[in-house]
């Protein structure tokens, strides 16, 4: 079964002000992925990357189209059942992070979905375990760095067993060991994942598919080394691959 | 800016030290804030010339401070922004009260200081999870205590996006003190928006964990021993101190 089907996706922002035609971010977009895949979200700034996020995990309601997750249609009444399946990794981790520790942060998805004390506490140590900062437990959250605030972004999401992890921009403000620290863990999460980037370098070392979006169309679906490989095809759409990758 | 990213740190110290590992900090949340609430109703509602009254009230905040081990120097730091004003008041007193000015002055002023150490000694020594956490206990509704929460928490996003809105401001116009007035209005539109925006966003993190309204986190503990005495022997005196 596919963790995550888009059928004919449309969603436009309301003008700023009234009589202003909507602003069309999201327009048509159709894709699946399977349990377990990890699917890259490319395209420019602007291109609709996050409005798809937030669709999908019913932040925003689409203006046409459906979504489902697991099976479920996304709707207001499936949302609490929808969102435990659903982990949401924000592009700025101040937005993730609220409570004053990592641990009760990580905690709290579970506390949430009604977990008991023990098995709460298991749930946080196998997050914690997953992305490797066992040692940062106790750590007050404004005194983490922001490799390590992006690795305890993700331990809040893990701890819920979420299936399907949108993950908005990671590597964004990463230094380039933190950032290939994220790549290993992100590789090493069983659960299927959708990550938003314009880091192609990123995404071509963690994820098999790519969809590329742009101007809020997915102008392509398909096997990442085919369509990162096609320089003409990526820059037609803003998109430009690092130096590295030219040489690769 | 220095000026305000200190409040932001500050803000910060204060939190981690409400974890700590301090006497007070051990207590029971509902015990402290329920000793907090009736310490500071009973103390505001002493008489104006009830001097002796108030003066024994000094008792809660002297023994807090010295058997909790709460350093007593950080508080006029982080609390100067509210006991200048009080104290100014108190000071102001004589003027409009002519015939008890004296007396009236003194007891005014020790409420103040009391009311303000009685609050910082329970922020000190209790996080916000734990005191929205005893709130809910109290059967507070829990739209009032997640209101509550995100002002709190609005309140260190608010301070955040001003240091950083200055600093983008200040690179701009070097040299320049303070903030031209005409570009005020911009400036404090902008930051309203920005911080309803984050506040937004994090209401949202929140509500994809499965967020109901139920503070569930902080330290989940029954109330011990300790916790009874404190509570009743403070109360107690308290009572005492008001109607012997
Ligand atoms: N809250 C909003 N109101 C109106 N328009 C928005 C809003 N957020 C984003 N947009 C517009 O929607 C389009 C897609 O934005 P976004 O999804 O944030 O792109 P990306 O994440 O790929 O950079 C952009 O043209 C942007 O200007
Ligand atoms: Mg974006």
């Amino acid at each position: 079964m596919n963790i995550l089907e888009l059928e004919s996706l449309n969603y436009a922002y309301p003008g700023a002000r009234r009589g202003e035609a909507p602003i069309a971010a999201v327009a048509d977009v159709s894709f699946q992925i399977a349990e377990g895949e990890n699917v890259g979200l490319v395209g420019a700034n602007g291109a609709g990357k996050s409005t798809l996020l937030k669709l999908i995990c019913g932040l925003l309601e689409p203006t046409g189209g459906h979504v489902s997750v697991a099976g479920t249609e996304v709707r207001k009444e499936t949302l609490g059942q929808i969102r435990k399946d659903l982990g949401y990794v924000f592009q700025d981790s101040d937005d993730q992070l609220f409570t004053s520790t990592v641990y009760d942060d990580i905690a709290f998805g579970p506390r949430n979905y009604g977990y008991t004390p023990e098995q709460t506490r298991a749930a946080v140590e196998k997050a914690l375990a997953a992305v490797h900062i066992e040692s940062l437990k106790d750590r007050a959250v404004f005194r983490l760095s922001g490799g390590e605030k992006k690795l305890a972004a993700i331990a809040t999401v893990l701890s819920m067993g979420s299936r399907l992890m949108l993950l908005d921009e990671p590597s964004v403000g990463l230094d380039p060991r933190n950032r290939r620290n994220l790549m290993e863990v992100i590789q090493s999460l069983p659960c299927a994942k959708l990550i938003a980037s314009h880091d192609l370098d990123f995404i071509y070392d963690t994820c098999s598919r790519v969809v590329v979006l742009f101007k809020g169309r997915a102008v392509r679906v398909g096997d990442t080394r085919q369509i990162l490989a096609d320089r003409a095809f990526l820059e037609a759409n803003g998109l430009e691959l690092p130096l590295s990758f030219v040489t690769r | 800016m220095g000026q305000l990213d200190r409040s932001i740190t500050e803000f910060r110290l204060m939190e981690e030290e409400a974890r700590g590992e301090g006497r007070l900090q051990a207590l029971h949340p509902l015990a402290k804030l329920l000793v907090t609430v009736v310490y500071l109703v009973v103390l505001l509602s002493f008489h104006k010339y009830n001097l002796a009254g108030v003066l024994l009230m000094g008792f809660y905040p002297i023994l807090a401070f010295t058997l909790g081990g709460v350093p007593l120097r950080p508080m006029w730091r982080r609390m100067r922004i509210i006991l200048i004003p009080v104290l100014l008041v108190g000071i102001a007193n004589p003027f409009f009260d002519r015939t008890g000015g004296l007396i009236s002055m003194m007891t005014l002023l020790l409420k103040g200081l009391f009311a303000v150490a009685a609050t910082y000694l329970l922020m000190v020594s209790t996080s916000m999870d734990d005191l929205c956490r005893a709130l809910r206990k109290l059967r507070v509704p829990a739209i009032l205590v997640t209101v509550m929460m995100l002002i709190y928490r609005y309140l260190c996003v608010f301070l955040e996006e001003i240091a950083r809105m200055r600093a983008a401001y200040s690179l701009r116009a070097p040299g320049q003190k303070g903030v031209h007035f005409r570009v005020w209005g911009s400036l404090v539109g902008m930051l309203l928006l920005r911080s309803m925006d984050r506040s937004e966003t994090v209401y949202q993190s929140m509500t994809l964990r499965g967020f109901q309204g139920d503070f569930l986190y902080g330290r989940e503990r029954p109330f011990s021993r300790s916790d009874y005495i404190y509570l009743f022997v403070c109360i107690l005196a308290v009572l005492i101190i008001r109607f012997l």
